[in-house]
């Protein structure tokens, strides 16, 4: 068949059983099985297979390693899946001019390895990067608990190669750190695989800090913790990370292969990361053990041994599996809220929660004001399915009347498509259609994803220019 | 609900389900296993990735999808390293999950007739029997004699080129059984079981007799167990469930019949990993499961008896610089034993105790090196396809000599080294030990 | 000829480059000069108080310009929104830099770029510059969190939020950073804020032998292990080095710059920044960008075609060589002969905003990129209301 002859026998499949190993990514609400499954091996053959695809008048669904949380990757009936996960080259690493270019399916943490030995790391770190594929990054500019310093990763890329809806080839960016003109590299990171496939990306590394320390702070409870992150930020400290674990998250990882030595006996821990050179690591430490106390900290632990770093950071990215032990799913939402009101919504997930009989856990990056409400269910429980994303909708109306935001890091995908309507109107979404269009006039590309099935005829809420309009 | 021991779960005992469903429910979907899948690595494919595989176990139990030949051919292709369980924040108990759904398929006869022929006449006449290894080997060793394995690539493709790299059958002397018992050096710390194995003694003897002079060496009365043969781990990892049920009664029936306290010491990373788990093999067997349990228990592996302290410190003062072990050396970690058994810094401890050679890291030391028991003889290409990388691995090492604890990865690693012509010794943990034992 | 119906819309209240200034005072006026201008056929260009010029707005020259300090209310400072808090400030595009800088401070903040006094916000970001404290912050664009725009359709619309993390929709405000005006006038915009430092020490090195030296001096401060920069400069043949953090941190690091080069004038505290926005010329003029490790290359290809050396303003950790706008004129002359194509072979892409610039360094998109762009145009402004009037032609 054409397929086979352009990517090999390995990789087109069009099974029962490829078709349902494929019917979601990591949110496990909606699936659908995709007509065919392409695996190309390098840019070309990811081109070619376009070209086939539509003239076949399949529409496409990009794929990296399906650790979405939304669904941005679940596949259209009747549509093909174009993954990347066999374009894992690192095509070349520049230390003097500092960055990396590889194929869009190279798995986050290879390319932080890869790098290590040059004294540079690649900054953005998703929870599932042991997985998780820079270009499925680039599509949802993801995030992790380092971006608090360094950003996510729209602030990371350098520049990308792009397959179109006609199958052309095209470069977007290049490795220039500041270039000029017109950015149509911004807009591509973070359009969830609505504009073309992502096949190569060229990115920026940090070189590495001369000190990391990692600060383990526990409180009695989660409010509290809440709170000393709130003084944190407005004492405008300046750690690399700041992440908060929940007693129910603690007891899942410290049962699990990545126990970290989390306290058990706490109802919350902040994990903080401070880098940079040993007086200033010293000094943001003493900093924040400090104003940790003030609100209440019974106990901090400073670490500079990596071994034990390690295990701490693999415990907290571990966080999201070892719900696996509470359910057989979980509902991760993904809101941000202004680092004034941390305790607030914090508050409001759990009431939501409780009233309507469901688990929840919190793990989420404090210091960007990106939570985590995480929700163990049983998808097989119709009624359970229901009240969890009924929960989840108030978390979210309740996010946007705090002045925050729908998503920090997973994207819009299908899960929020209705909620896009909480924060934008017509006008936006309408300009957005258009920035889409301009890459992908056809809807060729992963489309009903993002943009809700119906206009916003009344806008609900806005943030963000009431006073211009 | 995974709150109670692992090996406490006992497997599904309705006679119709397929698959192991409540262990399939464990799973969250969050794809951290991706990367440690060594088939997933070659083939990019959800459906032979350990998520992919316990989806589609899970759709089969569910009956969303049809047990098909196709769905067979994804279980075997996996080699069950179970290295995506040493990073599942979920602990999904996939090898477990694996076995039993191979068990499964193997009573429905999914699989083809000649398929199974093989498998039955390796699984029921050859790995259980004494007088079949025998007969096997000395096939092998006749063949190899007279030259025949060099014409096997002619008659049977890769599978004949893999025969003719295999490394010669050890001579007579070397495949002697190991004496009932061996006593300690110095005053004794007490008694330790030795498994000998099935292929052990016919192809790694002279591994089982360095065993027991390590442990000797490190204080212990060493046993060796009269008529054993085979531990059932074969036969788990490919589905022959009953077959392994009976050897697992067996092999505790004549341990317990020398000590049925002591430790059971193996050097064989694959059988210790599922001799551990005996418990788990026998919990729907009230007549066997708290035995077996109990059983499960005593097994440790050769590397944690040595690397104690108290073992460490004896055997060290033993351990000459020698020159029979060209250096510098590097450490492979068999999966049954960092994944399956959680063995990890023991044997490094251990190697790092030889006075004068250097060791360097292998990347990658923790994949697996595509032997997994017998998957290197019923998937040759696949086979040698994942260990591909880890020969380029070894080669920018530099190292001269591989060490490994595992007959099947020692045997892969042999072949894989002859056939891309490397200068690199491959040894057993015990052999590098012994080799600088002093008298 | 329409000109007086646009002036009746919104106040002439002077002029700039030979255009008419218009004063627009709310938002409907706005919208009302926009659609006028759609349908009369007129080119537009939205400016705050020109300060920029010299990078050279889309539609300069065009048939007037919209002044967007008009937009924000007599006597109020623009600033819609900012949260100490949270380290995030939403402001009208008409805002004064040097007010929400004033305020920033006041709750401990600094906003990047650092940039010479005098611009508005939405100026700032319509040009997309950032200033010489690159090193550490990076573009501009990066700190932009979220802004509302009206398109040539006259259409109001928004993108990204007030929070520093968010990836809800679309990031549209990528697409008008930087791009001049093109697709629209910016309204209201949120930034990033980042703390004001403890200790702040700007290291000047003594005058090196030539540019393309102090090029390679940089980098190799740059390379020391762990050294973290905030601004890192070269101006005539001296190298300027920025340092921002912690006080004792400040010290040590100063310590291990003097040790890598040889400092000859040193500033702390406040006066730091100042002396480095004041000896920075790498604002606007001809733009060579290239990678760090081939900046002394490009910097002695310029100047073997006759270039001053010491005019130029080079960011060696960045990439970019600039040609200071008073010089550029006179060097591009110079340059094109020969020297163009070497830096073209070199791999340098050109900028020259300056309106004066040379045609060589236009380097048009082509292929599909060229076709997003018209479709873009297409979609944000039909009617070309702030379309770049064409060079020369008026």
């Amino acid at each position: 068949m054409e397929l086979a002859a352009i990517v090999g026998e390995r990789g087109v499949r069009s099974d029962a059983l490829a078709r349902s190993a494929y019917e979601s990514d990591g949110f496990m609400l909606q699936r659908e099985a995709p007509s065919i499954v392409v695996l190309p091996r390098s840019t070309e053959e990811a081109a070619a297979a376009v070209k086939v695809l539509r003239r076949e008048g399949l529409v496409v669904v990009p794929r990296g390693a399906g650790t979405g949380l939304t669904g941005g990757a679940r596949p259209i009936a009747g549509g093909a899946v174009l993954g990347t996960a066999r374009m894992k080259r690192i095509l070349e690493i520049n230390p003097d001019d500092r960055f990396a270019r590889v194929e869009a399916g190279v798995v986050n943490v290879h390319l932080t390895a890869a790098t290590c030995s040059h004294g540079l790391f690649y900054a953005p770190d998703p929870s599932s990067q042991t997985a998780c594929t820079i270009g499925g990054n680039v599509g949802n500019n993801s995030g992790g608990p380092h971006c608090f310093k360094y950003g996510s990763t729209n602030r990371h890329v350098l520049g990308l190669t792009l397959v179109d809806s006609d199958g052309e080839i095209t470069r977007v960016g290049g490795i220039e750190p500041d270039p000029d003109g017109i950015d149509l590299l911004g807009p591509l990171v973070g359009s969830e695989g609505m504009m073309g496939l992502v096949t190569e990306v060229t990115v920026k590394l940090e070189p590495s800090p001369e000190r990391v320390e990692t600060l383990l702070v526990m409180f009695e409870s989660l409010d509290a913790c809440c709170d000393a992150v709130s003084d944190m930020i407005a004492a405008r400290l300046e750690p690399s990370a700041i992440e908060i674990l929940d007693r129910l998250t603690i007891e899942a990882v410290e049962a699990s292969v990545l126990r970290a030595g989390y306290p058990e006996h706490a109802e919350a821990v902040m994990l903080v990361e401070v880098e940079g050179g040993p007086h200033e690591v010293d000094a943001i430490a003493t900093d924040i053990i400090e104003l940790a106390r003030a609100r209440g900290a019974f106990e901090a632990r400073r670490t500079a041994d990596d071994e034990e770093r390690k295990k701490l950071w693999a415990g907290r990215k571990g966080a999201f599996g070892a719900m696996g032990r509470i359910a057989p799913d979980l509902y991760v939402a993904d809101v941000v809220v202004p680092r004034t009101r941390l305790r607030e919504i914090v508050g409001v997930a759990s009431r939501a929660c409780a009233a309507r009989g469901l688990k929840l856990s919190n793990v989420f990056h404090a210091g960007d004001g990106n939570l985590h409400p995480n929700i163990s269910y049983d998808r097989r429980d119709a009624d359970e399915v229901a009240r969890v994303l009924a929960a989840g909708k108030e978390i979210m109306e309740a996010c946007v009347a705090f002045g925050g935001s729908l998503t920090g890091e997973h994207g819009v995908g299908l899960e929020k498509q209705g909620e896009m309507c909480l924060v934008f109107g017509d006008d936006d979404l309408a300009a957005m259609s258009d920035l889409r269009a301009a890459f992908d006039p056809h809807g060729f590309w992963n489309p009903g994803k993002l943009f809700p099935v119906r206009g916003c005829r009344e806008i609900e809420a806005r943030p963000l220019g009431s006073e211009a309009r | 609900m995974t709150e109670a021991a692992p090996h406490a779960r006992p497997f599904p005992t309705d006679a119709a389900s397929l698959v192991d469903h409540a262990r399939s429910l464990d799973c969250i979907h969050c794809g951290l296993c991706l990367t440690t899948c060594p088939t997933y690595q070659l083939t990019g494919s959800e459906t032979s990735s350990p998520r992919g595989r316990i989806h589609l176990m899970r759709a089969v139990a569910e009956e969303r999808e049809e047990p098909t030949v196709e769905f067979a051919e994804e279980m075997d292709f996996c080699l069950v390293c179970r290295h995506c369980e040493s990073v599942c924040p979920a602990g999904v108990e996939f090898g477990a999950m694996m076995e039993f759904t191979r068990g499964k398929l193997e009573e429905t006869g999914t699989r083809g007739p000649l398929a199974r022929l093989v498998r039955w006449i390796g699984f029921r006449r050859i790995l259980p029997s004494r007088a079949g290894l025998k007969l096997a080997v000395g096939g092998l060793a006749l063949a190899q004699r007279l030259g025949l394995t060099r014409l096997a690539p002619l008659v049977a493709g890769l599978r004949g080129e893999v025969t003719a790299a295999l490394p010669p059958v050890p001579p007579r002397r070397e495949r002697r059984p190991l004496p009932a018992v061996t006593p300690a050096r110095g005053a004794s710390r007490g008694r330790a079981l030795v498994l000998e194995g099935c292929v052990m003694p016919e192809l790694f003897g002279r591994v089982n007799h360095a065993e027991a002079r390590l442990l000797a060496a490190a204080g212990f009365e060493t046993m060796s167990v009269p008529k054993h043969v085979c531990c059932g781990a074969l036969h788990a990892h490919n589905g022959e469930l009953e077959q392994a049920r009976e050897l697992a009664r067996s092999t505790i029936e004549r341990f317990d019949a020398v000590d049925d306290s002591c430790p059971v010491v193996l050097d064989s990373a694959g059988c210790g990993a599922h001799m551990r788990e005996y418990g788990r093999l026998l919990a729907n067997d009230p007549a066997w499961a708290a035995r077996a349990e109990a059983f499960g228990r005593r097994v440790v592996d050769m590397s944690e008896v040595l690397a104690a302290p108290e073992s460490l410190e004896r055997l060290a003062s033993r351990l000459r610089e020698t020159t029979s072990l060209r250096g510098p050396i590097t450490w492979d970690a068999p999966c049954h034993l960092c994944h399956g058994q959680q063995v990890r810094s023991q044997p490094l401890a251990l190697l790092d105790a030889l006075p004068g050679v250097e060791r360097v890291a292998l990347e990658g030391a923790e994949s697996c090196c595509g032997s997994a028991g017998i998957y290197s003889v019923l998937r040759p290409s696949d086979s040698l396809e994942v260990l591909e990388p880890k020969l380029e691995a070894l080669r920018r090492s530099g190292a001269r000599t591989l060490v490994t604890a595992n007959p099947g990865c020692h045997q892969q690693w042999q072949v894989g080294v002859r056939r891309a012509g490397l200068d690199v010794e491959v040894v057993h943990l015990a052999e590098a030990l012994d080799r600088a034992l002093e008298g | 000829m329409s000109l007086d119906a646009l002036t009746e819309i919104a106040p002439r209240i002077g002029e700039r480059a030979g255009a008419p200034l218009l004063a627009p005072r709310t938002l409907e006026d706005l919208e009302r000069c926009v659609a006028f201008a759609r349908d009369a056929g007129q080119r537009l260009s939205p400016t705050g108080n020109g300060t920029r010029l010299a990078l050279g707005a889309q539609g300069a020259g065009g048939d007037a310009w919209l002044h967007t300090p008009a937009l924000v209310p007599t006597g109020e400072s623009g600033i819609l929104e900012y949260v100490s808090g949270d380290g995030t400030l939403t402001a009208r595009a008409g805002a004064s830099m040097d007010t929400l800088r004033a305020a920033v401070a006041e709750g401990g903040h600094r906003i990047t770029p650092l940039l010479p006094a005098g611009s508005t916000l939405g100026g700032v970001l319509a040009a997309g510059r950032s200033g010489p404290d690159r090193q550490a912050f990076g573009p501009m664009r990066h700190h932009v969190l979220g802004m509302i725009c009206m398109d040539g359709n006259g259409r109001v619309h928004r993108s990204g939020g007030r929070l520093v993390k968010n990836v809800t929709g679309f990031d549209l405000h990528r697409l008008h950073a930087g791009a001049q005006g093109r697709f629209g006038v910016v309204l209201e915009a949120s930034l990033r804020l980042v703390p004001r430092a403890e200790a702040e020490v700007l290291l000047v090195s003594r005058v090196l032998s030539s540019t393309a030296d102090a090029a390679r001096a940089a980098l190799h401060v740059r390379d020391l292990s762990g050294l973290k920069l905030t601004g890192l400069v070269v101006e005539a043949r001296r190298v300027h080095v920025l340092l921002t953090g912690r006080e004792a941190q400040i010290d040590a690091d100063a310590a291990r710059v003097h040790s890598a080069l040889d400092v000859e004038e040193e500033c702390a505290g406040e006066a730091a920044t100042d002396a480095l926005l004041g000896a920075w010329r790498g604002d606007a003029g001809l733009r060579l960008l290239t990678r760090p490790s081939r900046c002394a290359k490009v910097i002695e290809v310029v100047a073997a075609a006759g270039v001053r050396e010491d005019a130029l303003s080079v960011e060696p950790g960045a990439a970019i060589v600039v040609v200071p706008a008073g010089e550029a004129g006179r060097c591009a002359a110079a340059l094109s002969a020969e020297a163009a194509p070497r830096l073209v072979e070199l791999g340098v892409t050109f900028d020259a905003r300056m309106p004066d610039a040379p045609a060589w360094c236009a380097q048009p998109r082509s292929g599909a990129a060229a076709t997003w762009t018209r479709r873009l145009e297409e979609a944000f402004d039909p009617a070309g209301v702030f379309a770049p009037a064409t060079r020369g032609a008026r």
